[in-house]
């Protein structure tokens, strides 16, 4: 029985099948290039829209594969059902064992994709990591950090552990800064400067309320904590607004001389 | 097998023609050769400056791009607003309260609506009107604009004073046009914009307060004083469409004692759509023929917007938003050095895209302004892009 049916199969892999295979994976590949190039053109002409476009082409990409193994496999090599089921038996066992990460990867890059936690162009915090979700694969997702590294995160590990997402598909995103100053600061006049400092950056998205809150710290001495919170126009630009508010929010209180009580740090 | 082939061979046969196509499309536009689809930008820009190198100077003077001042036979198109402003006069007459925002893009004719509403009024009514020209350094200075529009010298030396004085002047309607200068990002900005909010607001019982703004600038201020929860009317205007540009047409050749034509709609159709339904734009197309010859009408050549980085971006929708900007206020936005700022501005300028407002005052700063003829064009760029919102 498993001799015939290895017969079989190699009579099934003719050259012709193989070449014709090998062909419909090119075209497949050109599909996917010239899908690519299309949403890149089209991002380039509505970058607003840019996450929701970007979204499109990991569904894409699962769609002309799936179309191209579907052709393969029922178009080319038209396999006897016995056949087919036998291969894929075998296989599905040989790879399940052999791969069981990578297949727990694919299948949760799938589950991903059909129902994703979040988009090309999000913003997302994963453990220790922070950056744009830039292509999301079958098996990993790529994450570029605002230190300029690159990276990448097995998708099974995505959904076994939480993520943080902080545009969900928006391009504009939350950003919270925190100012530590001394208690003796005027509170008031203090808000005042921070909501304004807030207000003139060129990257602020004004759209959305800008807020400040202040809460007691302590840190070897009392402290009050200014949290600055404003909405940045594009994620992209989320680090140059905290710097920017900082900047001003600085410049602002030595100029009405509260720079002698805010020696302390600022962070973000 | 065959026919996989042949389908293949097919499929790259017609890829390769586009590609191709692609390919020369871009080594034409390279070279320059394009130049028969696409109005560069100088030249239009040249035109725009001296309209009278292309046609007579009777037709330069009817086809002006300057607002219209109340009356003028010109002022077409605009029925709807028109009736809106009577109605807000009417309800201010009745004794409410009233306040209104008369806000358009750039160059959609405000200031020529806002200077209609005299022909509306009574001998007995009086109307005052202050067109801003810059932006007011801090809450004296608005105080003062407020106390001129009331005739009151000296001005009152306190808000209260102010308010109390104004309260007793004869009722009347005043127009502040020009009030993009109110919304900036610049410090100190807000107070300056509270300050006369507060004047209006507690006077509006008595008096009518017109302001002229335009839509981006408007727009800010509702995101950052909720400005439009004061205003009791709001007229909203836009660019022309086809069947408003053509009476807008219709008019400017009157009074440039032309025979009016019945262009086909198509035509003024294309019209619009290079010009976006804005005058000046339109005009100019007129001026060179475009209704008479469609097929030399072009499209405007803004491929460098494309190309431009993102600080040119900011730049310019902060420029769409404040309308004009000094240097040291450009300086003040962007946290910029001096020669980063002139090299910034003064690049865009070289672009065509930002000109340089030059006061007769040799005391006066230079401003810069987006180019009024590409505001259209070059808002729906900052829009589309996400610059503007």
């Amino acid at each position: 029985m498993q001799e015939g049916l290895l017969k079989e199969l190699v009579a099934l892999l003719s050259l012709g099948h193989v070449l014709a295979a090998a062909i419909a994976v090119l075209i497949g590949w050109l599909l996917l290039v010239a899908v690519k190039f299309s949403l890149a053109r089209l991002v380039e002409h509505f970058p607003r829209y840019r996450l929701q476009i970007g979204q499109s082409f990991p569904v894409a990409r699962i769609l002309i594969w799936a179309g191209v193994i579907a052709y393969i496999v029922f178009g080319i090599i038209n396999p006897p059902q016995e056949v087919m089921f036998a291969v894929l038996g075998a296989v599905g066992l040989a790879v399940g064992l052999a791969a069981q990460d990578g297949i727990r990867n694919l299948l949760a890059g799938v589950m991903m994709i059909f129902n994703p936690p979040f988009r090309v162009g999000d913003m997302v915090r994963w453990g220790e990591h922070y950056g744009e979700v830039t292509r999301i694969d079958l098996s990993v997702t790529w994450l570029h950090t605002f230190t300029d590294d690159v990276i990448m995160v097995p998708n099974a590990g995505i959904l076994t552990q939480a993520i943080v997402n902080s545009n969900s598909g928006e391009l504009a995103e939350m950003i919270a800064v925190d100012v530590d100053l001394p208690v003796q600061v005027p509170v008031r006049r203090v808000k005042e400067l921070a909501l304004e400092a807030a207000r003139c950056s060129p990257y602020s998205y004004l759209k959305k309320p800008i807020f400040v809150l202040v809460e007691p710290r302590f840190d070897y001495r009392p402290l009050l904590r200014f949290t600055i919170k404003a909405y940045v126009l594009d994620v992209r630009l989320e680090r140059r607004l905290a710097s920017d508010i900082i900047e001003r929010l600085f410049e602002a209180l030595g100029e009405e001389g509260l720079l002698n009580h805010a020696s302390s740090a600022a962070g973000s | 097998m065959q026919a996989l082939i042949a389908q293949l061979k097919q499929t790259v046969s017609s890829l390769s023609g586009r590609f191709s196509k692609v390919l020369r499309r871009s080594s034409t536009a390279t070279t320059g050769s394009e130049e028969s689809s696409l109005w560069p930008l100088a030249d239009a820009l040249r035109l725009a400056r001296n309209p009278d190198t292309c046609t007579t100077r009777a037709r330069c003077e009817a086809y002006t791009f300057a607002p219209l001042e109340a009356g003028d036979p010109r002022f077409s198109a605009r029925d709807e607003p028109m009736a809106a402003l009577e109605q807000i006069i009417e309800v201010w007459r009745s004794g409410r309260p009233t306040m209104a925002i008369v806000s358009g893009p750039q160059g959609c004719g405000v200031t020529s609506l806002l200077n209609q509403i005299q022909r509306h009024l009574s001998a007995e009514e009086t109307l005052r009107s202050v067109s801003l020209a810059g932006r007011a350094n801090g809450s004296t200075d608005m105080y003062g604009v407020a106390a001129k529009l009331f005739d009151l010298d000296p001005v009152p030396d306190s808000p209260e004073a102010l308010i109390r004085q104004i309260n007793s002047a004869t009722p009347r309607v005043v127009i502040i046009d020009n009030a993009h200068y109110l919304a900036s990002r610049v410090r100190g900005a807000a107070d300056t914009a509270r300050s006369l909010g507060s004047l209006m607001v507690a006077s509006q019982q008595r008096h009518l307060w017109i302001m002229g703004c335009r839509r981006q600038a408007w727009k800010r201020m509702i995101y950052l004083y909720q400005a439009d929860r004061f205003f009791t009317h709001s007229i909203e205007l836009d660019y022309f469409n086809s069947t408003q540009l053509s009476a807008l047409l219709a008019a400017r050749m009157e009074a440039a004692g032309e025979a009016s034509d019945d262009s086909e709609p198509r035509d003024l159709q294309r019209l619009q759509q290079l010009s976006r339904g804005k005058p000046d734009l339109a005009f100019l197309y007129q001026l060179c023929g475009a209704l008479d010859d469609p097929e030399t009408a072009r499209p405007l050549d803004l491929g460098i917007l494309k190309g431009l980085e993102i600080d040119d971006l900011f730049t310019l929708a902060e420029l769409a938003v404040h309308g004009t900007l000094h240097q040291d206020e450009h300086r003040d936005i962007f946290r910029i050095g001096p020669a980063s700022s002139k090299l910034r501005l003064e690049q865009l300028c070289n672009w065509g895209l930002v000109e340089r407002v030059t006061a007769d005052d040799p005391e006066q700063r230079t401003q810069y302004r987006i180019a009024p003829l590409l505001s259209a064009h070059i808002t729906d760029f900052l829009f589309k892009s996400n610059y503007l919102y």
